[in-house]
């Protein structure tokens, strides 16, 4: 089991191999939702156009943004982005790296749907077939240009009864299907031409600053865990502390009272400030949790996180020299130190 | 504990080759899948028949193939290998040659059983060439010329689709759709027939010729493989435990804040001794796993040094790589002796 926690863990630790298993399931979830949805066009002149354009654009939106949403990588992003520089400096390669990464696998679930949607060809058909060049077809020699105009119309329905049976209406219908497959598979080829070359290429253009980029936003995506589960262990012991406080003291109260009736008045409000059992949560491993302990110093330690996050710099941040956190101005370190990018 | 976590993933990795064919298999399944469900519709009209056709047994083998090459990992590792400089470890085109021909040959899989299976099925090739039918042998043949040639085309055309076809008086259908589907799936067999006889001559007659070179390029390319991931683990490693001590002496840091507030002025206990972290095994672990890289600049130089100028493949000499020689990075004198694995063959 304990492998098998570590398989897990291991997984998890890097987030780009998480964030593809997420887009691997909304794809897959998309290819289901085509698959069962009743495909149902209105078969009139004007509103064929719009369900059949509006079937292939909508959903696809609605799951770019899904993608978008189901991504923890795109407010971790965000945050980047907007937080103020404080003492450490923003690089915009970084940010840069993670929003196309993000967009990347948000893109993924649309694009199945389009292509899906267009090799199937329903949405075509329904869409186009008023449009169609009746030239092309010999059957329609015969017709008014508004009856050919209604036949058009009534061409994705296969059960109405004008166009029931009708060779031409199966001839108008292939040539959009057909269509509509090479429209599919010519974009699925672009795709996959762009992606290949993407991959091929990229090694060509300044690797070490995308080796570093890719690190960073790794790191940032870490950072952003660790603190997480640091503040909810310490609100663990935060919370533990407080019920521990609040049963002594009213422990205290009890006996102060049971006192108050043989001698003299205690004053009850001056409860014992109990110390926490030493072994019960770790004692001294905890102890950088420990000074942080009301609501004011929990707000003050939040805000600064954001406003002004520590130096990427350990062997400067360690060393408490100069005082704590409101002395440390931007340390005059030597540029090379905090430099971003590299003198090589 | 680490360890058996270590030895767990380097079995995983070790059958690279192995996990590389199971994902190769599992495209020509989906090759094959694909073709069953997708609705082959042909346009049936003169000019369009042809260039659909040519397009359905064109643009799918490639868009597999290049989907077999982009979701193998290792074109960015070829790519990479290929542009990097040389560094203090010397390029062997040999090691590069390996790894393409590896990479190409199980990408060629999924859209060689895409052709076979277009071919072998019929639809394809009969929507293809329904209109070069020789009319005058199976069909009407006295009919035939008196028919202008944009008439018999269009006629033609009609043949795969059997609820639009009007030209049984000229030929029937029947008879059109089972000569081309034979010459289709004749050709079908000998396609597969001819490919599989190309893989067994490749496969058997290889050994013949150069195999010490062989080996050499298989294990360095595999090298070059696991090396790869295991800096991408150790990175990650490294980012982890970086981001851990700093949160904590951030926490740390707010700590000496309160009981400096707390203090009123009088004298604070001397920084060496407030707050100082408890050296318990569980932080001592952490800055190990930091090897002694403890700010962006440094992490960034040994990024850049990775790229531009990775370690020559000779352990045991402890290379001073943060030293002075540091800034220079790149350009050292490439010592000839340490580039023992270039094949001489």
């Amino acid at each position: 089991m304990d492998k098998f926690r570590m398989l897990f863990q291991h997984f998890q630790s890097s987030s780009e191999s998480v964030m593809n298993g997420v887009c691997l399931l909304l794809a897959a979830v998309t290819v289901k939702l085509y698959s069962s949805f009743d495909f149902n066009c209105p078969c009139l002149a004007r509103y064929n156009a719009l369900y059949g354009l509006g079937l292939l654009l909508t959903p696809p939106l609605a799951l770019f943004l899904c993608g978008l949403l189901a991504n923890r990588q795109s407010v971790v992003m965000v945050e980047e982005w907007r937080r103020p520089s404080g003492q450490r400096r923003k690089d915009p390669g970084v940010i840069r790296y993670m929003c196309s990464s993000v967009l990347q696998r948000a893109l993924a679930a649309p694009l199945v749907w389009i292509l899906l949607a267009l090799l199937d060809g329903k949405c075509f058909v329904c869409a186009f077939s008023s449009n169609v060049d009746p030239e092309k077809f010999l059957d329609f020699a015969n017709m008014t240009p508004s009856q050919v105009q209604l036949f058009l119309a009534k061409v994705p329905c296969k059960e109405d009864e004008l166009v029931r049976d009708s060779p031409a209406r199966k001839a108008v219908s292939r040539y959009l299907r057909c269509l509509s497959q090479a429209i599919g598979w010519s974009i699925t080829l672009v795709l996959i031409i762009v992606a290949f070359l993407a991959r091929c290429l990229r090694p060509c253009f300044d690797q070490t600053v995308f080796l570093q980029h890719r690190y960073w936003s790794n790191y940032v995506d870490l950072e952003q865990k660790l603190f997480d589960e640091t503040c909810c262990e310490h609100a663990r012991d935060f919370a533990h502390r407080c019920v521990l406080h609040f049963f002594a003291s009213m422990q205290s109260e009890m006996r102060a009272r049971g006192l108050r009736r043989d001698a003299a008045s205690r004053d009850p409000k001056t409860p014992e400030v109990p110390e926490p059992p030493e072994g019960l949560d770790g004692g001294r491993e905890k102890a950088h949790l420990r000074a942080v302990c009301s609501q004011e110093q929990v707000d003050h330690l939040l805000s600064t996180w954001y406003s002004s996050k520590p130096p990427l710099d350990l062997m400067a941040s360690s060393g408490l020299w100069g005082g704590g956190l409101s002395h440390r101005a931007p340390m005059v370190a030597p540029s090379t130190r905090l430099s971003q990018h590299t003198d090589v | 504990t680490m360890d058996k976590f270590r030895m767990i993933f380097q079995f995983l990795q070790s059958n690279q080759e192995s996990f590389m064919n199971g994902i190769c298999g599992i495209m020509a399944l989906a090759s094959a899948q694909m073709y069953s469900a997708f609705d082959f519709n042909c346009p049936c009209l003169p000019g369009y028949n042809a260039a659909y056709s040519a397009g359905i047994l064109l643009a799918p083998p490639l868009v597999l193939f290049l989907l077999g090459l982009v979701m193998n990992n290792n074109v960015s590792m070829l790519a990479e290998e290929w542009k990097r400089p040389p560094g203090r470890r010397a390029k062997d085109p040999a090691v590069l040659r390996y790894m393409f021909c590896s990479m190409a040959q199980r990408a060629l899989i999924a859209p060689i059983i895409w052709v076979a299976v277009t071919l072998l099925d019929g639809k394809c090739f009969l929507c293809a060439f329904c209109t070069a039918v020789p009319v005058t042998v199976l069909g009407n043949g006295s009919l035939a010329p008196g028919l202008p040639p944009p008439e018999l085309a269009r006629l033609l055309a009609r043949v795969p689709c059997p609820e639009i076809y009007d030209g049984d008086w000229l030929l029937a259908r029947e008879v059109a759709v089972r000569y081309l589907r034979c010459i289709s799936q004749a050709l079908g067999w000998s396609f597969v027939l001819l490919t599989t006889l190309l893989a067994f001559i490749v496969r058997s007659v290889r050994p013949c010729f150069t195999q010490a070179a062989f080996l050499k390029s298989k294990y360095w390319s595999h090298y070059i493989d696991i090396e790869r991931k295991l800096f991408d683990e150790t990175c990650t490693e490294h980012a982890r435990a970086f981001a851990k001590v700093c949160i904590q002496q951030f926490f740390e840091a707010m700590n000496h804040d309160l009981e400096l507030g707390h203090a009123h002025g009088a004298l604070a206990a001397t920084p060496a001794s407030s707050a100082v972290p408890a050296t318990t095994k569980g932080a001592e672990e952490e800055k190990e796993k930091l090897r002694g890289i403890t700010d962006q600049g440094t992490m960034n130089r040994l990024l850049t040094s990775w790229h531009k100028c990775k370690p020559p493949l000779r352990l045991g000499h402890e290379e001073p790589l943060m030293g002075n020689g540091w800034a220079a990075g790149g350009p050292r004198l490439p010592r000839k002796e340490v580039a023992t694995y270039v094949s001489k063959v």
